[in-house]
């Protein structure tokens, strides 16, 4: 918000200048206040600048109007014409608001509160789901990606023969380029570290636009085979491992056991895809890719101005389809008759961003959140109503004084829209603080910067705020004018005046009001629900103890795979020789924490090929032995793996529970073997039954999955698993010797604890819970506050009428009991209204999230009609109701009949 | 209260801080003046409605200057005691100085 930093809120100051002496006194004064504002902002920032200008601004203008000695002061008296009028209303409105500060200060508030959140999620969703690139024209980017609606697969990598053919014949892109992400072992100057590479093809950076801020990217050239080899460095990793110094350009780093010369480094501001450390030209040395099965290649591309990011899709599916009828891929490609259906698309790149989970949780927010300012609007609107009752009489002596209807209701409307704006200003206020709280405590991994409201999100506020003061001031203002000035008069028992339809009015919000609260605490009270029962959900296996790394062995050091399989062994052995530790193990994945993550499709021996038979799919782990232990699992059946099962033994696999009933009805599956079709394509025996664990995400509800030998595979990046005795920080720097014993050149990566993990992975949730909780909370308070205050108002009215019922020889227990029958029943038939929106919510918010929220590792999902969370909010609210009708009905009873009379 | 009426107490304050700063009176640094001085945080609102009516009794006058770039294009006023404000303080300052006389004993010597 930089651009508007300069001059002061453009609404205060304009208002300011309604209520300022005409002509150049008024100028000087408005000069003042800016000059204030900027010597302010020489100090401070913008927000409390705002906010201290507002207060500001409503001083003066109090102190300006205030009646006493007005003439002297030469404010515009009064004239005819709109905008005296205009003016003449405003005036008013503001010294009318001031008078009653009390009900003005909590109408600003509660509304401040309610767009406050709004403001705070809005811009939070912002960030999220529509935050712009830092690229040049970034709306041009797109991310290139193909599916398969025949098979059933989403949104996949791209195939490089296709990627040329669109970027060549497609007339779509002014320029496109593939890439690849790797890991890899930067060594030199300190430890040696792994970090993500990018493997970037031709044109990468001139799609995005990217200029160095030293030396250079990549040109053509680069990318020859044989070109000397050539890294360029993110400013993160040049800062942090470089300390910045300028004159890393020309010197060599080593990467993997090779040497790469520094040619460039890139800001952070040029920087894709997130996450990368480097980048190194992408060479075929083998010629290009020509499999057009073959979907690996990340793609990015600008579009042509003219072009859009549909035309983009149906041009590339065109000539995706076009090189599917081809005779010689037919002929050729081996995989030809599962990659006929395949379909390209672009999206956005910004949009490529924001996971679909992340978009379901904003929707679910905003939700929340607007209902909140709803919530907030009916308390105003309820303030607002009982002040009508209170000024009938105000209201009804204007009238018969000839005031027209409309000028009532204009003033009326000019209070609340004042009274709004306040609580959009304030509101703003509110935002940002919760903004920089948020930043504080999200989960360290969303990277969560401090986020300031964007024009637009503002922009958004002041349309709540206005919306908010039409529905919170609309009621209460036609009620106003209808006020019949013979009825208000005629009431000689007090100040107040309240019509039947004002009663309606108020029994009608209290009950919408409850209604409405209820589905959102709720919902609430659904979310937490689901999170609790996932952090306490069983996951499968021990965490405690357990500490995990990431090593890859360079192919450069050790070209042989027999050589890596000796790297292995011969680390697990040192390992377990730290007497600090009691177990080791290798595996391709870190339960919960991500690293390989294969889905591939198994046939039964003797079973026909699909479509004539059925496949089934599970998730591809690779572990060694003692891997279970560790994790502390027992076997179902069978056995799991041995120093036996080397690569010259048996193929063997072991699949857990859910896989094992896939296969067979009763689960007995030992001795059987399987095959990964079309992938490995060796058949392996079934020797053992797992139960099921959540190796790939806590809230996925893990299915199928199966493991086979780490020594049966040729991969050579894989995890380690130790089991420590006690503290598993305190054994580190055991395992550390111990790695760096068999080989000091290999970087341990993301190293860290299964516990540790586990935290990492249920954080976001119990984010997300939080601020569900926090909306939940504001809600009750608003809720609370507001049947409370409008019972107890609708109780105050009716002294008189208790009086009499008193005096009359009413019991103060049945007189009190038919007071609280009378108040309870709307919120009552509120609450009843509410659990049914709040059923109907359930269904639908679970039909959303369903997969996201899903917990569980056997796929149990958390139901969305849990009882407890609809039961507690159901009491909660219904007692607050009883008591906010009760306490006044006590009080009105208590009074002696006498007093109440005696208004008379 | 004849041709030279007393200004009240906040108005005198007002006027004395003009004197003080000599040219550099304009509204801001007024507000300055009598807090620092005199220890009076003033509101904005009320200096201007006083600045007015010292301005309608004839005691203060003004003239315009261009704005400085931190006022947006909006001049500033420049604030001058007339002759008949000046005699207005003397007088208020003599009858005042009559009424302190011999007060001493109970109030004490005057601070700065």
């Amino acid at each position: 918000m930089s651009a508007g930093a300069r001059t002061p809120p453009r609404l205060a100051e304009w208002l300011l200048a309604r209520f300022v002496p005409p002509g150049v006194v008024g100028h000087t004064i408005i000069g003042d206040c800016r000059e204030e504002y900027a010597e302010f902002l020489r100090t401070g920032s913008w927000v409390p600048g705002a906010v201290w200008y507002w207060g500001h601004v409503v001083r003066i203008i109090a102190r300006l109007i205030s009646p006493s000695r007005r003439d002297s002061l030469g404010v515009r008296g009064p004239k005819r014409g709109l905008g005296d009028r205009v003016n003449q209303t405003l005036r008013f409105s503001v010294r009318s608001l001031l008078h009653r500060k009390g009900f003005a200060a909590v109408a600003v508030a509660t509304l401040a509160v309610g767009i406050g959140a709004t403001t705070a999620t809005f811009t939070l969703a912002e960030y999220a789901l529509l935050r712009s690139l830092p690229f040049p024209d970034a709306d041009r980017l797109v991310a290139l990606y193909s599916f398969n609606p025949e098979r059933g697969l989403g949104m996949s990598n791209v195939s490089y023969p296709d990627f040329e053919d669109w970027r060549t014949e497609g007339d779509i892109f002014v320029r496109a380029a593939v890439y690849r992400v790797a890991s890899l072992d930067l060594a030199g100057g300190t430890a040696p570290e792994r970090i993500r590479v990018t493997r970037a093809g031709t044109d990468f950076f001139s799609v995005l636009e990217t200029r160095p801020i030293l030396g250079r990217v990549f040109d053509a050239s680069d990318h020859d085979v044989g070109s000397p080899n050539v890294i360029v460095l993110d400013e993160g990793l040049w800062s942090r491992r470089y300390g910045a110094d300028p004159s890393i350009v020309g010197q060599t780093v080593r990467l993997d056991g090779a040497g790469y010369s520094v040619v460039g480094v890139v800001g952070a501001d040029g920087h894709w895809p997130m996450g990368a450390d480097a980048w190194i030209p992408q060479r075929f040395p083998g010629g290009q890719p020509t499999r057009r099965s073959n979907h690996s290649w990340s793609g990015i591309a600008r579009l042509r101005p003219d072009v859009t990011t549909e035309a983009a899709g149906a041009r590339m599916s065109e000539l995706t389809r076009r090189a599917r009828m081809d005779e010689t891929y037919l002929a050729t490609d081996p995989f030809s008759d599962v990659d006929r259906g395949v379909q390209s698309t672009t999206v956005s790149l910004a949009r490529s961003l924001a996971e679909d989970e992340l978009r379901i949780v904003f929707v679910v927010l905003v939700g929340a959140v607007l209902s909140v300012l709803l919530i907030a609007c009916i308390n105003v609107s309820n303030l607002f109503l009982t002040q009508a009752s209170i000024r009938g009489r105000e209201m009804a002596i204007r009238s018969a004084l000839g005031a027209p209807r409309r000028r009532i209701v204009a003033q009326l409307m000019t209070e609340s829209v004042l009274v709004a704006l306040a609580g959009g200003a304030l509101g703003i206020a509110f935002a940002q603080g919760a903004l920089a709280l948020v930043a504080q405590f999200a989960p360290a991994e969303a990277a969560l910067p401090a986020l300031a409201p964007s024009p637009v999100v503002l922009m958004l506020a002041l349309a709540c705020s206005l919306v908010a003061s039409v529905v919170s001031g609309l009621a209460p203002a036609i009620q106003g004018a209808r006020a019949n000035a013979t009825d208000a008069l005629k009431e000689s028992s007090g100040q107040t005046t309240s019509t039947a339809g004002a009663q309606r009015t108020r029994r009608f919000l209290v009950g919408f009001e409850v209604a409405l609260s209820m589905v959102l605490l709720i919902a609430a009270g659904l979310m937490i629900r689901s999170v609790q029962h996932m952090l306490r959900a069983d996951p499968g296996f021990e965490v405690e103890n357990v500490l995990t790394f990431r090593v890859n062995v360079p192919a450069a050091r050790y070209p042989n795979i027999d050589d890596v399989e000796r790297f292995y062994n011969d680390a697990i052995s040192r390992l377990t020789d730290v007497p600090t530790v009691e177990a080791a193990s290798v595996s391709s994945t870190v339960p919960i924490g991500g690293g390989l993550q294969l889905f591939r499709v198994f046939l039964g021996e003797g079973d026909p090929e699909p479509p004539a038979g059925p496949d089934h799919g599970a998730m591809w782990y690779e572990a060694g032995p003692g891997y279970l232990e560790i994790l502390g699992v027992s076997l179902l059946d069978g056995r799991f793996f041995t120093e036996l099962d080397r690569r010259t033994s048996a193929p063997v696999i072991v699949v857990n529970e859910s896989m094992a009933r896939r296969l067979a009805d009763d689960g007995r599956v030992l001795g059987k073997r399987i095959r990964s079709w079309r992938d490995e394509n060796v058949y392996r025996e079934i020797v053992g039954v797992v139960p099921n664990m959540a190796i790939s995400s806590l809230v996925r509800a893990e299915q199928t999955a199966v493991f086979v030998p780490v020594s049966q595979s040729t991969r050579r990046g894989n995890a380690f698993l130790v089991r420590t005795m006690g503290d598993p920080d305190a054994a580190l720097p055991g395992v550390r010797a111990a790695l760096a014993g068999v080989d000091d050149g290999i970087a341990m990566a993301g190293t860290t604890t299964l516990q540790d993990v586990l935290e990492v992975s249920a954080g976001s949730l119990r984010f997300i819970a939080a601020i569900l909780s926090a909306f939940g909370a504001i809600a009750l308070v608003l809720a609370i506050v507001g049947v409370y205050g409008l019972t107890a108002f609708s109780v105050a009215q009716r002294t008189h009428e208790i009086g009499i019922r008193m005096a009359l020889g009413g019991q103060g227990n049945a007189v009190q009991w038919f007071l609280v029958r009378q108040s309870g029943r709307s919120a009552l038939i509120g609450g009843v209204v509410g659990l049914v929106g709040s059923f109907i919510m359930a269904q639908v918010v679970g039909a959303q999230v369903a997969g996201t929220m899903a917990v569980g590792v056997d796929g149990r999902t958390m139901g969305m009609t849990d009882p407890v969370a609809f039961l507690a909010t159901g009491l909660l609210l219904a007692g607050v109701g009883l008591v906010a009708a009760y306490i006044p009905a006590r009080r009105a009873t208590k009074v002696d009949p006498v007093t109440t009379l005696r208004v008379e | 209260m004849g041709n030279a009426p007393y200004p009240g107490e906040f108005e005198q304050m007002v006027l004395l801080a003009i004197l003080q700063l000599e040219d550099e009176a304009f509204a801001l640094p007024v507000l300055r003046e009598l807090d620092g001085r005199a220890g009076r945080k003033v509101s904005r609102g009320a200096l201007y409605k006083t600045l007015e009516r010292l301005v309608d009794k004839g005691l203060l006058e003004w003239q315009v200057e261009d704005a400085t770039p931190d006022r947006g294009g909006h001049p500033r006023r420049r604030f001058h005691v007339t002759e008949k404000g000046v005699e207005a303080l003397r007088a208020s300052r003599n009858a005042l100085h009559r009424l302190w006389e011999g007060l001493d004993p109970v109030l004490g010597k005057p601070t700065s």
